[in-house]
């Protein structure tokens, strides 16, 4: 199933054959009709050399070819983010604070952090935050995958309008919501007064609850899009025919979900869930322009609290440690996923 | 037949609705409040849902005129564009590597690439300052471009992958077999047959750089040389004076480039996440 | 061969790498030093071109080019720690309130220049002192500093028989009856920075403190409690959006004409009559209540310092000098209508902005005024606690059903964890 139906690309290529021996293979893409050029036609028609040979010396040149084409991502990789990863790490380990080198203190940080009034309550909201949003948005974004897989006139605009949320800069469109949820001018607030559902203005963004629900509401409302175009991708390679043989033998739309189209969107379900977590568990911009953290610290989220303390008052030891406390797991989530991914690439 | 499909698309559009307005409303909240006078903007009379004391441009005048809004723009774009250039080129070569070639320590690669993506930015900003600083990079636009691909890369390594896996390997091992080199047949061969996942590649490149605000914020201090989504946020607001008419004509400006960006190209991102999707 | 959709993007692309390329060439190494100055963004821009201005006369003079930023000021702090870290950026840089506590390994003194100044000037006010004046030097000259006063409706008062509160009984008493009328007060009792610069003097007019002049805790008293409980009545006449307040909060509840009371810089009073808001001349301008230990009076003050790591250190000096001058001193209180404030006395003898009845009150404010580390001395902890608000939470935790003890408790930890000592 190497070139099966996802991949449309390849089915009306054409290989022919010189009368020299190499071969030139046209590739007619469905979306862009661009013609092998005629500096590519050159290169090829002169590949009449003899045949490689085969075995170690090609291995080695792979081995060599890999790690040449592996150089710049992981130069780049190891100056901006190895060495600062580095660099954190150890400020975590010290007691530094601006303008004051720290001593090694060892994990203090991280312990003292933990019976620390601030940092336990955001630690708990950070999980809370995030499974609560992860899973809304995976429900959510099946949902909405679904209906954006079926083939309707103007599902184009559909698809494209349901996207603009996380396709948008968070910074900004948390800006509309904080306007929405507005203390004096909330949209929200006018609309049930004007219904008669409430006497007094709410507090949306000044009660516990109701400030939790709106940062979690914010964060599913810009990151759904991405959940459900990625199951839309997913939902999109299960072939035709396994969903028309279980409809022959008479299982129904809710059974066909649960017997074919989870299990085959299971790596794509597994992919963007860790994507997902990692991306939530350290949002920083959502919680910064919606509440600061407040009231009472109850949407404070590691992210946010590591730059108020460790920017707004220099004390980089422990906006370190803050910052890296759920990197273990995060850690975890990354080894798992790349087990996944090397059990489908063999290496 | 007729009847059912029609019924379909009914309850899909039935579906579909709650969730397009769910995704639209902010922006047209947004429109609606740029266009309000500030006088009714401000009146605890006014219908949120409707312009009634006449439209007025001043808010898009005062940000395009009053403010550096239009060389925001310019400096997101050039950092956008070449961001998103040497980020694509830089996870092609990573992602052909590790999803073609077999070499060992392939999982070790993938699993560092990978775990550099975790760590928050939050956290890095500080160190990357000083790195910045000795570049003598501080307060200019390479200051992003240069640090925005440690995090887009490892985005679009893995999307590549993803989509590169699923291209038959005979395709560029039959020319190389006839002599091509590996360079050649990864541009002559399986990059034209990659573009749909390089596009998606790209778009979501661009969406990264377009929208990044923390080291936008820590490395540049010059309003003009500022990019769109810090000029925005922090611009428009004096002490505890918010301009909110612009500010929400701002934030819409601000999200166009990227929302016509991904609106002309849909189909190619689908299509390259389509290809993917089978292999995780 | 007709445009395909790639190579129009191709073109469009390779010609934006190149402009960009050319605008991001960098620039020439030149022999002229560039003066870097990084300060908040003022209430009136003006102030800020007017500082630029300066900048850029003093430079040219002295063969060098000025460039100044002004940016929010919570990014301020941020952009600082970055550039010690990196040891690069600004020159002069401004510091509020307990930043050059904090950031003393890093800062120029500048005991000659304030020498100069006050030869000329005579003494700073005592709390520009405390904020300048760090471990036996000036690290940072004290430039301007900013007031809160009560700013309220005359005309909501009138109607309910009342007169500006002189006393924070005045307040609940008013309060009751213009809730019923349908204009609540309001103070914000949330996280920013104006329930901070609210509380803080709330807290002492009842004779409590946060921590005391040895800067050990001191917030556990009965004191405390008093003002708790009172704080408790005046929330159950005020609108439970206060919870919710940013810094813009109590300007939107006033300028939306809902609001009777709160406690604010100028910028309400100046932006209900610069917007000529149809109750801009009801809008009044009194000292903040006082309370049974009497009145006590919140400011922040600024200052410029100046890096260690900066290359024109004396170049950066001689401009301090150039823009403190009675005239500079005299065009930006002008500028900032009242929003900024002198931080020497004999500047503050007829200020511009006294002519306004509503703006008298601010005349002489410094005098009596304190930072939010009163009485103990601004330190790291000091700001820790204003940025994390802790007293606001405490008030938070006491209006929504916490005991006093639960409510003190809670402030206790959080200082504690901050690094203050019983």
């Amino acid at each position: 199933m190497s070139a099966g139906p996802e991949f449309s690309g390849l089915a009306a290529d054409t290989v022919t054959t010189r009368p020299s021996g190499g071969r030139v293979v046209r590739r007619e893409s469905s979306m862009l009709k661009d013609e092998t050029t005629p500096a590519d036609a050159a290169v090829l028609s002169h590949l009449g050399a003899p045949r490689l040979a085969a075995g170690r010396v090609r291995l080695r040149h792979e081995v060599v070819t890999a790690w040449g084409f592996l150089a710049p991502t992981l130069l780049l990789l190891g100056l901006l983010a190895a060495y600062p990863l580095a660099y954190a790490v150890y400020l975590s380990l010290t007691s530094a604070q601006v303008g004051v080198a720290g001593r090694f203190i060892g994990a203090e940080n991280f312990i003292r952090l933990a019976h620390t009034q601030i940092f336990t309550l955001t630690l708990w909201n950070t999980v809370w935050y995030t499974v609560l949003a992860v899973g809304i948005k995976l429900v959510l974004g099946l949902a909405l995958a679904v209906v954006l897989a079926q083939p309707v006139p103007g599902m184009r605009w559909i698809r494209g309008a349901v996207l603009i949320p996380w396709v948008a800069p968070v910074s900004l469109s948390v800006l509309a919501w904080t306007w929405m949820f507005d203390s004096t001018y909330s949209v929200f607030n006018w609309s049930l007064s004007e219904l008669g559902l409430i006497g007094s203005p709410i507090a949306w963004l000044g009660i516990p609850s109701l400030a939790r629900f709106a940062v979690v509401l914010v964060n599913v409302w810009c990151g759904l899009p991405f959940f459900a175009i990625n199951f839309l991708a997913g939902l999109m390679t299960i072939p035709r025919e396994l969903h028309e043989a279980a409809t022959v033998d008479g299982a129904g739309a809710v059974g066909r979900f649960r017997a074919i189209t989870l299990p085959l969107l299971r790596p794509v379900l597994a992919t963007v869930l860790l994507f997902s977590v990692v991306m939530t568990s350290s949002d920083f911009a959502t919680v910064f322009v919606l509440t600061h953290g407040g009231p009472i610290n109850t949407t404070q989220v590691l992210a946010t609290l590591a730059f108020k303390l460790g920017l707004a008052t220099g004390d980089l030891g422990q906006a370190a440690a803050i910052s890296l406390y759920l990197f273990p797991v995060l850690v975890l989530a990354t080894i798992v996923q790349v087990r996944l991914m090397r059990r489908t690439w063999q290496w | 037949m007729v009847r059912s499909d029609r019924r379909r698309a009914a309850l899909t559009y039935l579906l579909a609705a709650p969730f397009v307005l769910f995704a639209l409303f902010p922006f047209v909240w947004m429109l609606i409040t740029s266009l309000k006078q500030n006088r009714e903007l401000y009146s605890l009379t006014q219908n949120p849902f409707l312009v009634r004391q006449g439209i007025t441009w001043d808010h898009y005048r005062f940000l395009l005129e009053r403010t550096d809004f239009p060389l925001w723009l310019r400096n997101s774009t050039i950092v956008a564009v070449v961001a998103t250039l040497v980020s694509v080129i830089f996870a092609l070569l990573a992602a052909y590597a590790l999803a073609r070639l077999r070499f060992a320590g392939a999982e070790g690669v993938a699993t560092f690439v990978f775990i550099v993506y975790l760590v928050p930015t939050t956290l890095l900003f500080i160190p990357l300052a000083r790195i910045v600083a000795l570049l003598q990079l501080s307060n200019t636009l390479w200051a992003l471009i240069v640090t925005y691909p440690a995090f887009i890369v490892p985005f679009a390594t893995w999307m590549l992958m993803a989509y590169m896996a699923n291209i038959p390997r005979s395709l560029e091992e039959s020319a190389m077999v006839d002599g091509c080199t590996r360079l050649r047949a990864l541009w002559h061969i399986v990059l034209p047959v990659a573009r749909p996942g390089i596009i998606t590649a790209a778009l979501f490149a661009f969406t990264l750089a377009w929208g990044e605000f923390i080291y936008a914020l820590t490395f540049i201090s010059t309003s003009s040389v500022k990019t769109v989504t810090v000029g925005v946020v922090v611009d428009l607001i004096r002490g505890d004076v918010f301009y909110w008419g612009s500010l929400m004509g701002g934030a819409l400006l601000a999200s166009l480039p990227v929302v016509l960006l991904f609106s002309l190209f849909l189909d190619h991102y689908i299509a390259g996440l389509t290809a993917g999707a089978v292999k995780g | 061969m007709p445009i395909t959709r790639r190579a129009f993007v191709g073109s469009v692309g390779a010609a934006g790498l190149a402009a960009a390329t050319g605008m991001l060439r960098p620039r020439p190494a030149t022999a002229a030093p560039v003066l870097r100055l990084l300060a908040h963004s003022s209430y009136n821009e003006d102030s800020d071109k007017a500082i630029a201005k300066l900048g850029q006369e003093f430079a040219s003079a002295h063969g060098a080019t000025f460039q100044g930023d002004f940016i929010d000021q919570p990014e301020v702090a941020a952009k600082l720690t970055a550039e010690e870290q990196a040891g690069s950026g600004h020159d002069i840089v401004d510091l509020q309130d307990n930043l050059p506590t904090i950031h003393k390994a890093f800062l120029v003194p500048l005991d000659d220049v304030v020498a100069d100044i006050i030869k000329a000037h005579g003494d700073f006010y005592q709390i520009a002192k405390d904020s300048g004046y760090v471990d036996g030097h000036w690290l940072s000259l004290p430039w301007l500093g900013n007031a809160v006063q009560s700013v309220y409706r005359a005309d909501y008062f009138k109607e309910a028989g009342e007169k500006a509160p002189a006393t924070w009984d005045d307040l609940l008493r008013a309060a009751a009856k213009l809730k019923t009328a349908g204009h609540p007060v309001g103070i914000p009792i949330s996280q920013c920075e104006d329930a901070n610069s609210i509380l803080y003097p709330l807290l002492w007019s009842f004779g409590a403190s946060v921590v005391n002049t040895q800067s050990r805790i001191s917030v556990d008293s009965p004191a405390t409690q008093k003002a708790l409980d009172y704080v408790r009545q005046l929330f159950a006449q005020m609108d439970a959006t206060v919870l919710s307040w940013d810094d813009g909060g109590n300007n939107k509840f006033m300028l939306s004409g809902r609001g009777a009371w709160t406690i604010n810089a100028p910028s309400i009073y100046l932006s209900a009559k610069k917007n000529k808001l149809p109750f801009a001349d009801a809008v009044e301008q009194s000292p903040p209540p006082a309370g049974p230990s009497g009145r006590f009076y919140y400011a922040d003050i600024h200052g410029w310092a100046i890096f260690k790591f900066s290359p024109n250190v004396d170049l950066a000096k001689q401009l301090l000098r150039y823009m403190f001058t009675a005239q500079s001193q005299k065009l930006f209180l002008e500028l900032g209508q009242g929003y900024d404030m002198p931080v020497l006395p004999s500047l503050d003898v007829n200020p511009p902005y006294a002519a306004d009845p509503q703006l008298r009150g601010l005349v002489g404010y410094m005098k009596n005024a304190h930072l939010a580390a009163y009485p103990g001395a601004p330190d790291a902890r000091a700001e820790k606690a204003y940025q994390t608000y802790v007293i606001p939470n405490m008030f938070a935790h006491a209006v929504q059903g916490a005991s006093n003890k639960d409510a003190i408790a809670f402030a206790v930890k959080a200082l504690q964890d901050i690094g203050y000592g019983m």
